[in-house]
């Protein structure tokens, strides 16, 4: 996968865009419900919110168009993860 | 007790008050006139946040690409570096200050969630030497101040 930190957009290695991670209500990964499952549940919202870090870019670009609603958890460190800055200025 | 706890803390995150900020004069003045009490900053870079970019041309046909990790992969045979990895502060204000908006019935110790912080905190940190700033942070309003209740870089979410 590759993620830009200023659009905030996540992509699969082939630029398709998975998703753009902007949560309205600014959780926090460690505030959320736990689940036995590596992914966790929105206490807010009530949407699953997905571990990407073990998952394949093409099966998580799946999972995110069957479920839209569906939010995702990504860490800059992630080994599945390249960052793709690009040299953005993001403008505020 | 858990599921006690669960349910408060869920009520209070769905019904916190958010915070605006407004980061230019008259989008400020605006506020001054509809009530609200503009805390004013000065809007100051964090020297540890940063981006980083190395710029790579092709030989034959001059198109650039621009890559952000270290893990790139080029055809040396085909492209050259033209600006090596440089780092940069990538962020850009309007004004060199900016507000809080505080609403004249917010109550003091009232947990709220600024929205746009206008502080440098270190959101994301990656380990290719690169910090991105955080975007929003819960607060507790003292009276004159909000309390930034910052607990280092997070997961992204969304």
């Amino acid at each position: 996968m590759k993620y830009d930190p200023l659009t905030k957009k996540l992509y699969t290695d082939r630029y398709n865009i998975i998703k753009k991670l902007n949560c309205p209500y600014k959780m926090q990964w460690n505030n959320l419900l736990g689940h036995k499952s590596p992914n966790k549940q929105c206490s807010i919202c009530d949407s699953l919110i997905i571990n990407t870090d073990k998952i394949e870019d093409e099966k998580l670009l799946n999972m995110v168009r069957e479920k839209p609603e569906s939010c995702l958890k990504i860490n800059l460190n992630q080994d599945n993860i390249r960052i793709i800055s690009k040299g953005l200025i993001q403008e505020k | 007790m858990w599921g006690l706890f669960t349910k408060k803390e869920n009520k209070r995150l769905k019904n916190r008050r958010v915070i605006k900020t407004a980061r230019d004069l008259d989008s400020i003045n605006e506020a001054a006139k509809n009530g609200y009490n503009p805390l004013i900053k000065e809007v100051k870079k964090n020297p540890n946040i940063s981006s980083k970019y190395t710029v790579w041309q092709n030989k034959e046909t001059r198109e650039i690409q621009v890559f952000g990790d270290v893990r790139m992969s080029v055809d040396e045979d085909c492209w050259e570096e033209v600006i090596g990895w440089t780092y940069y502060y990538p962020y850009n204000f309007k004004t060199p200050f900016a507000a809080y908006l505080i609403p004249p019935d917010i109550l003091i110790g009232e947990r709220v969630l600024i929205e746009d912080l206008i502080e440098d905190y270190i959101g994301q940190s990656w380990n290719q030497g690169t910090n991105y700033r955080l975007e929003s942070c819960e607060a507790i309003w003292n009276g004159s101040e909000f309390q930034i209740l910052y607990s280092g870089p997070q997961e992204i979410i969304g």
